[in-house]
């Protein structure tokens, strides 16, 4: 899967290896929905809530301390986007 | 070399161990060094088991509802591996043949642990459903109702109904005979359950605890279902080829935890390799 918003690319990338291509696009679809944006339309501003959805989401997986990690990564995406 | 491939190795070498402990049992008449062997082998798979799933809860930092479904995981199979050393004493040690008495002490420890396995794996998919993660079709969840409820009336009128109208067995011994393969079928809802969410996973890393967790728990009831029925007919002896469902069950869900506790790894390192 490729996004042309470099924003759903970083976080598509950092979920993919870990739950699975598919489950990666599902959660990044479902999570910008909760934030009212489609993954081609997910701003900074959105960052924050997109995280919180997906840290409760794979918390089940990788245990709460573990979520917030990502959680925290995926809120600072766009640090890393415009950084790099 | 991974501590999970080499899990996974010393699995499938106890595996083959079981498969040639069947084969020389089978063809030997002196059956009982290999029925001991095999006492041996399962309480050895269940400690696996057991061992697995404690580095699983031991790796999960913070207390939330997924490191008490893996604590309660552990505990049950820690009570199975009791029971499996209280089963291979029975045979080893005091010559007891506890295939020909049911039940023995074993027994009531494995009753126990059925109450945090069901709990803990209840509360794994429980989780899952609250995650907002892919549920899949109603239409799966309708055909594994119809399958349970086929599989729960063939297993009331072929073993159940028997069982109980049987004047030799005690009135242990019959609710101890229902009681295996009743738990069995909540535990196999779950972990057919499981392993339908687990297909949409595909190869990301948190499928494999997950399928480990589910297959290993479809190996346990095949083999229980299996004992209930061999067992009561006098068909059952040590060193059975249920013992292999046994033992893959167990060593599956060992490896469950190893492969959770790569997965946390995994993260820590920075990286989902």
């Amino acid at each position: 899967m490729s996004y042309t918003n470099p924003l759903a690319q970083k976080i598509y990338n950092l979920l993919a290896p870990l739950i699975g291509p598919l489950m990666a696009e599902s959660a990044i679809r479902l999570q910008s929905k909760k934030a009212g944006v489609t993954p081609e339309t997910i701003a900074p501003d959105h960052l924050p809530v997109i995280a919180q959805e997906i840290e409760k989401a794979i918390r089940i997986f990788v245990g709460l301390d573990k979520a917030r990690d990502i959680s925290a990564v995926i809120a600072n995406t766009h640090n890393a986007v415009s950084v790099g | 070399m991974k501590k999970s491939t080499l899990a996974a190795i010393i699995a499938g070498n106890f595996i083959i161990l079981n498969a040639i402990i069947y084969v020389f049992s089978a063809v030997r008449e002196t059956a009982n060094f290999y029925g001991i062997m095999s006492n041996i082998l399962e309480a050895l798979c269940a400690m696996t088991a057991a061992l697995g799933l404690f580095v699983a809860f031991r790796i999960l930092k913070k207390w939330d509802m997924i490191k008490t479904s893996w604590m309660l995981l552990f505990v049950g199979f820690g009570l199975y591996a009791v029971a499996e050393m209280v089963y291979a004493s029975l045979a080893i040690a005091f010559h007891v043949n506890p295939s020909e008495i049911f039940p023995t002490a074993a027994d009531y420890v494995w009753t126990l642990g059925y109450i945090p396995l069901c709990a803990g794996i209840a509360m794994l998919y429980y989780s899952y459903k609250k995650s907002g993660f892919a549920q899949g079709s109603k239409k799966f969840y309708l055909c594994l109702s119809a399958f349970l409820l086929a599989f729960a009336a063939v297993l009331v009128y072929f073993l159940f109904m028997p069982i109980l109208k049987d004047p030799k067995t005690s009135l242990e011994a019959k609710v101890l005979y229902i009681f295996y393969p009743t738990a069995d079928i909540f535990l196999i809802a779950n972990a057919l359950s499981l392993v339908y969410i687990t297909r949409f996973f595909g190869v990301g890393l948190v499928s494999r605890p997950w399928k480990c967790i589910a297959f290993g728990f479809m190996f346990i009831t095949a083999a229980d279902v299996a004992y209930s029925y061999l067992n009561w007919t006098g068909q059952y002896a040590a060193g059975s080829v249920i013992d292999m469902g046994w033992n893959t069950g167990y060593l599956l869900i060992g490896l469950a935890g190893f492969y959770q506790k790569e997965l946390i790894d995994s993260i820590n390192s920075g990286g989902s390799k």
